[in-house]
């Protein structure tokens, strides 16, 4: 079965309108929205297009393997690289975050990621993607971080006419991401989104600026290690507890 | 350099913090059981996250997707010994 762009999009803005209304008794579909037979349809027309992406994904991610080994970048001897193909509701989730954005237009349905030894690993690995690849769009998030402190750089690239999104990122840009994220779910808030508390934020962007500076060689100052602390007991109550949060 | 690359389709229950997955050679076959366990619910339950990820080996995936294999340790253990002193 195949469907247009325009069918995939409007697919998917359907399962969106249906996710927002109010559910009706015992978990039924809402009210005056579409039927179950429209909304399998809509979801096949999603995940027809996601299985679309399978073959560019694995065709970035091999060449990825070989970049990140011509450029040295294994990490105890092993190249950190890894796909990942969206998961359906995060696709549904930011249609919601981002209306203006259609389904067949999302850069990251296909993702590929490169967890790197060093700064200078995830510069050079990028400017060699950046030669030899179809780079359609970079995100330096290195020079210019987001404001919740997250840094990498990412590439979307153009394979067989689909876009798969490339992250690369330094043990610790990843570290830090994947707690952002481990965090959140069990606290059941959306950190990575920017939802929750404003000290459990500041803490990590205070965090995100130490492990810049020792992915820099810096020292840690006195005046970032005063912050760091500062922010850590601000955050501490409000984040899950583990043996290496003292 | 041609990796062998496997796919994994992990159910990350997030009360208990703990990661099963099931491993596939065929990626065709992985998306159809992801589809699977996805369309189970309309709208997936804050208490479970199903994800297809793929590499050369399951030991990759948990050092780049390490939020779904946590373990006792945190990103504070990245830094310098004796900085993080709380009051």
């Amino acid at each position: 079965m195949e469907f247009s762009k325009g069918a995939v999009d409007r697919a998917a803005r359907l399962i969106l309108d249906v996710w927002q209304l109010p559910p009706g008794p015992d978990g039924e579909l809402p009210a005056g929205g579409p039927g179950m037979d429209e909304l399998v349809r809509a979801m096949t027309a999603v995940t027809w297009w996601r299985g679309l992406h399978t073959g560019p994904l694995t065709k970035v991610a091999a060449n990825l393997r070989y970049h990140v080994a011509k450029e040295g970048g294994q990490i105890d001897g092993r190249i950190d690289v890894s796909q990942r193909l969206k998961r359906r509701p995060t696709m549904i989730d930011k249609l919601a975050r981002e209306p203006q954005m259609n389904l067949t237009q999302m850069a990251d349905i296909g993702g590929v990621r490169a967890r790197l030894p060093s700064l200078a690993h995830v510069q050079a690995v990028s400017r060699r993607l950046a030669k030899t690849w179809t780079v359609v769009r970079t995100r330096d998030y290195v020079t210019h971080p987001k404001a919740s402190g997250y840094r990498a750089i990412h590439h979307v690239v153009r394979r067989d006419g689909r876009l798969i999104e490339v992250q690369l990122r330094t043990v610790r840009q990843d570290a830090w991401a994947n707690q952002v994220e481990d965090d959140g779910r069990d606290r059941g808030v959306g950190f990575k989104f920017g939802f929750g508390a404003p000290e459990v934020h500041a803490y990590y962007v205070v965090m995100a600026e130490a492990f810049e500076a020792l992915d820099r060689g810096r020292q840690l100052t006195p005046d970032l290690v005063a912050r760091l602390n500062e922010a850590f007991t601000a955050a501490r109550p409000l984040l899950p507890r583990t043996a290496f949060r003292p | 350099m041609n990796t062998q690359v496997h796919h994994y389709l992990i159910v990350y229950d997030v009360a208990a913090r703990h990661a099963e997955y099931r491993t596939f050679e065929d990626y065709e076959q992985a998306v159809a059981e992801y589809t699977k366990l996805e369309d189970t619910t309309r709208r997936e339950p804050l208490e479970r996250e199903v994800v297809l990820l793929s590499a050369d080996s399951i030991e990759t995936i948990k050092r780049t997707h390490s939020s779904y294999f946590p373990t006792d340790g945190s990103f504070e253990q990245l830094l310098p010994p004796g900085v993080l002193q709380p009051r």
